[in-house]
């Protein structure tokens, strides 16, 4: 049993269960040709069908009940401020189900020649009475359930506010705890603003360079692998996976602590980060780090260079060829410079994780640290 | 209408997502459910605790009342009188009745006469109402026939003569009425009479109705029973509910909430409801009376509730409306249990101040009373407070004003070489000096159990050796006889201990063991040492001197001289010297000097200011003496032993850690080290850290110098439990701003209370407290009657009383601080009988003055100067003389009067009355006489004056029998007495 728990918690370290679940987001969702392919052989196709629903959510229902039994995980999953998390895991792979499933329908329908479901009915919706009634039902319902949750699991109050004594882990709300997590590999100005900035243009920017009217307004996914590939990279692989660490894997002093893991306020984990410019003149050359501050932060400067100019580059020839081809050199650039913008963020988690990283470019005289 | 009707549907009715009666059923289940909803929701707010309670303590207010009322319905009718007076209203009421006809004859010219005035006086008023108006007129024209216009003084005649007439005629009919009503009054009178003895009679059964009435559905009126039923409904309860959250707001009291500072809200009322009121007492809580009304939250008691908060004295969160979230805090794991079941308690973690368990409440008294010497019902706090100034905790901690600047407790250390036997001696001591000196309380400041590393010990071994070191080299000379001038008697001595008060600081008992219980008297005796193993310790001649003028040896030492002469100090000294006050023989085997392990405790000093090898070097070039100065000095100064002794090369130096405001720490800032079991709370960290000082550095990897030094004092549970409570009561919380009240002269009180604490006056004397106080010495004394002067351990009892020091309650008013001031200096025996002795202390007469001013502000007597003493004359002296002589008090029989002595046994002659004119206050010679037993219970003075038939208490013939002039006489005539 023991030995169960220890590997459940062994599991849960962020470089391997990050690890874990962005290779499954990447099969689930399959961005390009080669992983479509892979997907269809694994039969993972199955899985978008009513009884593959039922079989998903089965799973998670049963993984839950069972991590409930260890007295640990349920004094920090159950605690009100972490019940929307949980409730959460539910809700997302409900409907991450819920739009594969209709998406593949639609993508039968399209493979028979036919039009998708929402085409069919020429898109008329009735208003009155049965879109206002259904409503109101929904809001009464919804309101009902509030009431509910608020009287059953009052709102959870802490002690008097005390400037000497802050609370361990001090945590925000949870709908920003996955901001507050990638502070731990970023700057505030970086992992507050530019990342989500980044996150939302990215957004914003999918039908702008997209200019594909034949597979829009409808679930579809075999011919919009990519966009919708990626976004469920990151939404679910990055942005919902962080909530969770930081929702229930984080434990006093901001530690990593397994789901069956007693937070120990005095767990002391060794982390020294180093910067790049370190690796490089002290680690490998063997020197002291230059004064200049450009000359000291050439190898990062360089490296960030490189990423911007030649990535774009090759992903035109691999990943992104077909989109490539298809819009304009100038929906391209903009496209593809925000999209690698975001892969900065798992490319630096995975080398704090490995390599103890702190700065690619540490600049704090210019209060620029990347 | 038309137009509409006319109006086709623009979608076609076939065309429907879901058909309406189903969609109208979902609706109806959805709105139910939200019905529901908010029916849970209004139900959630209205189930609280405090509402069950208050409901629950009405059903036993019902209770109550309707017990008192058949009680005291009971009582009237068992009362004879109140039947005898109802008799009587009856037969009253009978008369009146045949009175009837006049009655009613009076009543309607009553009814007319009142009508009649009524207009009447509306006529008069109409009439004023334009006399009023035309004077306006008549004096405006008035001034205005100064320019040559006038009044009309004929119309302001006519008016003023209606208006005359009009009252005249309203005051007749008013009048008239009054007539009529005293004359139905004076045929009612007696009726009224009686009817005034029955309310007399009735008042508590009223009393009892109307509380009754105001509760009790049965005895209310139909509209105020449905009232009583609607107010308090769910939702209807926003109104004016009979049961809601009680509130007392302390303006004057702050909570501090770290930004800001807030009136402290007080809602502990709304389940303890029964809090402030007599009478249910024996109900279970929350609903019971406060146990101790009479002191506290009553409001004619010290601490009325409207004053003082719930949370100044229990602490917790006062505005909790719930179990759990007011911070109850279980006294012990049982109660936990018990509460968990009955009340689903559990632990509130978000309050930094949870309430104080049952038994630990005493601690708040601290945080006001923090002058006192004796609180009523602080028992366990004032021993923890005397412990305090008995192991001398404040040597290396500030722990308020209290404990300021009190001076040092040890003995002074400059002359250890002239005291002291041996280094060896010194040794054996700082190893364990509980060993040589059982109850000692010099703590152990290095510890050989075996939780301690043998590493550890090896290095101990050698600290000792260089602190002893370096105490006997620097030692300074102290010249000591060479001889005792008498031979000593180790009986006598041992009587004379016994006998002269020595046993009031100081144990003598080489098996001595901690009580199990702790008593204020052991602690009171443990002031100075126990005074065993002196044989091997000192030499007799410096004995003798220490005991024949301590304050030579040691300026500052609390030990008195006790004004021996040559030959009984060389008994005591004989007798203190004697084989069987050795304790155990002390075993241990002094571990020789090892070199290596001393270089290393220096090195460890050393490599805080300069590198390895400049230390080693150093070190190299030492020789091991000068080696083991160095680091005996060096720990010395880490131990702080400087800050209780004074230690040649380090006078004055004292480092303190703070403790001011230990009880207002976060309890996040106690290190509870490995102690897992401990529960994190400040007063479980406390006692764990005053009885095993060091345990939170077990299992921790810390270098020698980095653990924690305190050293143990081998607290016993209840020691410890003691002085915790001091330690909680040590807080910055603003419950000061409430100061006790000690009257504007409290700095003088302050400064006399810590002068006898700093001379252990209370364990000779009931300094402060209570009449039936027993004094401390009681045991001692009671023993030494009975083991030499032959009494009956039996009929001891009644006499040991006697021979007690005198209580010093209202000592102030007793005696003239001249005369006082001069026996402070020069103490003399005013009873005979008395054999402990009143030290002569080594004071300064600054605080012999601070200590009148205690007792005389104390007891709100005229200070520094009293009243001159007037005499009612030499007919009053003569009276007195009279009274005083053996034709009727006698009171030479027993008092001595300069050389004339009464007979029998000089043992129980009574004070000089030829003293009395220079010492007592005249006001208390009369106060004492008239009835000694209320001013010092016991005292084997007689009682002349009965209290109980003082008018016919004194001799008829002297005085015409008048007791107010005999009481001045005898004054006057003790007063006189050595007059020159």
């Amino acid at each position: 049993m023991q030995f169960l728990i220890d590997s459940v918690n062994f599991l849960s370290d962020p470089r391997i269960s990050f690890t874990f679940v962005a290779c499954l987001v990447l099969v689930l969702f399959p961005q390009t040709e080669g992983l479509y392919a892979l997907h269809r052989r694994l039969k993972l196709n199955n899985l978008w069908t009513l009884h593959g629903g039922v079989l998903i959510m089965l799973a998670l229902t049963l993984t839950v009940s069972l991590f409930s039994c260890h007295p640990h995980f349920r004094s920090v999953a159950f605690l009100p401020d972490n019940v929307p998390s949980i409730v959460l895991l539910f809700l997302i792979v409900f409907f991450a189900w819920f739009s594969m499933y209709q998406a593949w329908k639609n993508d039968a329908l399209l493979d028979q020649g036919d039009v998708p479901q929402e085409k069919k009915d020429n898109e008329k919706v009735l208003v009155w009475p049965d879109l206002v009634f259904i409503e109101l039902i929904a809001m009464l319902a919804l309101l009902a359930v509030i009431i509910f949750w608020g009287v059953s699991l009052p709102a959870p109050l802490e002690g008097v506010a005390n400037p000497a004594h802050s609370p361990n882990p001090a945590k925000a709300p949870w709908y920003f705890l996955a901001l507050q997590e990638m502070l731990v590999y970023f700057d505030p100005w970086f992992a507050g603003v530019l990342i989500p900035t980044f996150l939302i243009l990215f957004l914003v920017s999918v039908p702008y360079i997209d200019p594909d009217r034949k597979h829009t307004g409808f679930y579809c996914f075999k011919n919009r692998k990519f966009f919708v590939g990626s976004f469920m990279c990151f939404f679910i692989g990055v942005w919902v996976y962080l909530l969770f660490v930081g929702n229930i894997l984080r434990g006093p002093n901001w530690n990593f602590f397994g789901p069956l893991e007693f937070w120990d306020p005095h767990k002391v984990v060794a982390v020294t980060n180093v910067n790049l410019s370190e690796y490089i003149y002290m680690v490998w050359l063997h020197r002291p780090l230059p004064d200049n501050i450009f000359l000291r932060e050439i190898g990062g400067i360089l490296f960030l260079i490189s990423y911007y100019a030649f990535l774009p580059l090759v992903l035109s020839k691999t990943i992104l060829k077909d989109l490539y081809q298809r819009v304009s050199t100038f929906q391209y650039a903009l496209f593809s410079v925000i999209y690698i913008s975001l892969w900065l963020l798992p490319v630096k988690m995975y080398l704090r994780w490995l390599f103890n990283l702190k700065y690619i470019i540490s600049i704090p005289e210019l209060l620029l640290n990347i | 209408m038309s137009k509409k009707q006319q109006k086709k549907p623009s979608v076609d009715m076939r065309e429907r997502y879901y058909s309406p009666p189903v969609l109208a059923a979902v609706f109806a289940v959805v709105a139910l459910f939200f019905l529901f909803a908010v029916f849970v929701l209004f139900m959630s707010d209205y189930r609280s605790e405090w509402r069950e309670h208050q409901q629950k303590f009405k059903q036993e207010k019902i209770r109550y009342y309707r017990d008192k009322v058949s009680d005291s319905r009971a009582v009237l009718d068992q009362d004879v009188e109140y039947e005898a007076l109802m008799v009587s209203l009856e037969q009253l009421q009978l008369q009146l009745e045949a009175e009837e006809s006049e009655l009613f004859k009076i009543r309607g010219r009553l009814k007319q006469l009142e009508e009649a005035y009524v207009l009447s006086l509306r006529a008069y008023q109409h009439k004023k109402a334009s006399y009023d108006e035309f004077v306006f007129h008549y004096e405006k024209l008035r001034h205005e026939e100064f320019e040559g216009g006038h009044g009309d003084t004929k119309k302001l005649h006519r008016y003023q003569l209606d208006l005359q007439l009009l009252k005249d005629v309203a005051e007749a009919d008013r009048l008239a009425i009054e007539k009529d009503k005293e004359r139905i009054d004076e045929l009612q009178s007696s009726v009224h009479e009686v009817k005034a003895q029955i309310d007399n009679k009735t008042q508590d059964y009223e009393r009892y109705l109307k509380a009754l009435r105001q509760v009790d559905k049965k005895e209310m009126s139909l509209e105020n029973r449905l009232a009583d039923d609607i107010r308090d409904l769910p939702v209807m309860e926003i109104f004016a509910p009979s049961y809601k959250i009680q509130q007392n707001i302390y303006p004057h009291l702050k909570e501090n909430l770290n930004f800001s500072e807030v009136p402290i809200v007080s809602r502990c009322v709304s389940c303890h409801v029964g809090i402030t009121q007599k009478g249910f007492e024996d109900l279970p809580q929350p609903l019971a009376t406060h146990p101790h009304l009479d002191l506290f939250v009553g409001s004619s008691s010290a601490h009325p509730i409207d004053k003082i908060s719930c949370v100044s004295c229990h602490e917790g969160r006062s505005r909790g409306t719930s179990f759990s979230s007011a911070a109850h805090t279980p006294q012990n794991e049982e109660q936990a249990q018990e509460w968990k079941d009955q009340w689903g308690w559990e632990e509130f973690h978000h309050w930094d101040k949870p309430m104080l368990p049952l038994q630990l409440t005493q601690s708040s008294c601290f945080k006001c009373h923090d002058s006192a010497l004796q609180l009523k019902g602080a028992e366990n706090l004032m021993t923890g407070l005397q412990l305090v100034d008995s192991s001398g905790c404040f040597q290396c901690h500030t722990m308020g004003e209290r404990f300021d600047s009190i001076c040092k407790k040890g003995p002074t250390l400059l002359y250890v070489a002239s005291k002291l036997s041996s280094q060896d001696w010194v040794y054996r001591w700082l190893v364990s000096p509980h060993n040589l000196r059982p109850g000692s309380r010099m703590p152990s400041f290095w510890e050989f159990t075996d939780d301690v590393s043998e590493e550890d010990q090896k290095r101990s071994y050698q600290e000792i050796h260089a602190v002893a070191s370096y105490l006997w080299s620097h030692s300074k000379n102290y010249d000591v006889v060479s001889e005792i001038p008498e031979n000593g008697d180790i009986d006598r001595g041992e009587e004379l201990v016994a006998k002269i008060g020595c046993l009031a600081c100081h144990n003598v008992d080489p098996e001595w063991e901690k009580s199990e219980e702790l008593y204020l008297e052991d602690v009171y005796r443990q002031f100075g040492p126990n005074l065993v193993g002196l044989l091997n310790k000192t030499s007799s001649n410096w004995l003798y001197m220490w005991l024949k003028n301590p304050s030579d040896y040691h300026k500052e030492t609390a030990m008195p001289s006790m004004r021996l002469t040559d030959q009984e100090a060389a008994d005591i000294t004989a007798y203190l010297f004697s084989e069987d006050l050795m304790p155990v023989e002390d075993t241990f085997e002094i571990p020789p000097y090892d070199d290596e392990v001393v270089n290393e405790i220096a090195l460890d000093f050393m490599l805080s200011s300069m590198t390895r090898q400049d230390a080693t070097l150093e070190l190299n070039s030492m020789p091991s003496e000068k080696k083991l100065n160095f680091v005996g000095e060096k720990l010395i100064r880490h131990y702080l032993c400087m800050n209780c002794h004074e230690i040649p090369g380090m006078e004055g130096e004292q480092i303190k850690v703070p403790l001011d405001n230990i009880a207002d720490r976060n309890i996040h800032e106690f290190d509870f080290g490995h102690l897992h079991d401990l529960p994190h709370t400040r007063y479980a960290w406390l006692k764990q850290k005053l009885k095993d000082p060091r345990s939170f550095d077990r299992g921790k990897l810390k270098s020698r110098l980095e653990k924690y030094k305190m050293p143990n004092f081998h607290f016993s549970d209840e020691e410890a439990e003691a002085l915790s409570l001091v330690l909680l009561g040590l807080t910055n919380q603003n419950y000061r701003t409430l100061p006790v009240d000690l009257g504007s002269e409290s700095n003088y009180i302050k400064k006399g209370r810590r002068i006898i604490r700093e001379n252990n006056c209370q364990a000779c004397h009931v300094v402060e407290g209570f009449f039936d106080d027993e004094s401390p010495l009681y045991m001692s004394v009671m023993d030494w009657l009975i083991d030499y002067e032959g009494k009956d351990e039996f009929s001891v009892e009644d006499s040991v009383a006697v021979y007690l020091p005198p209580d010093l309650l209202g000592e102030g008013r007793k005696v003239k601080s001249e005369w006082l001031f001069d026996y402070f200096f020069h103490p003399y025996p005013i009873r005979p009988v008395v054999k402990i002795r009143m030290p002569s202390f080594h004071w300064h007469h600054d605080d012999v003055n601070a200590l009148l001013a205690y007792f005389a502000y104390r007891d709100s007597a005229d200070f520094p100067f009293e009243a001159y003493h007037r005499s009612e004359g030499v007919a009053s002296v003569f009276a007195g003389q009279t009274l005083a002589s053996s034709d009727y008090f006698s009171c030479y029989s027993c008092h001595v009067q300069g050389e004339t002595k009464p007979d029998g046994d000089p043992e129980t002659w009574a004070p000089d009355l030829a003293q009395v004119r220079r010492r007592l206050r005249p006001q208390w010679i009369i106060d004492w006489l008239r009835d000694p037993q209320k001013v010092l219970p016991g005292t084997a003075m007689p009682t002349f004056f009965d209290p109980e038939a003082f008018d016919t208490s004194g001799p008829e013939e002297v005085l015409r029998g008048d007791e107010e002039k005999q009481l001045l006489s005898l004054k006057d005539y003790v007063m006189s007495l050595g007059e020159k």
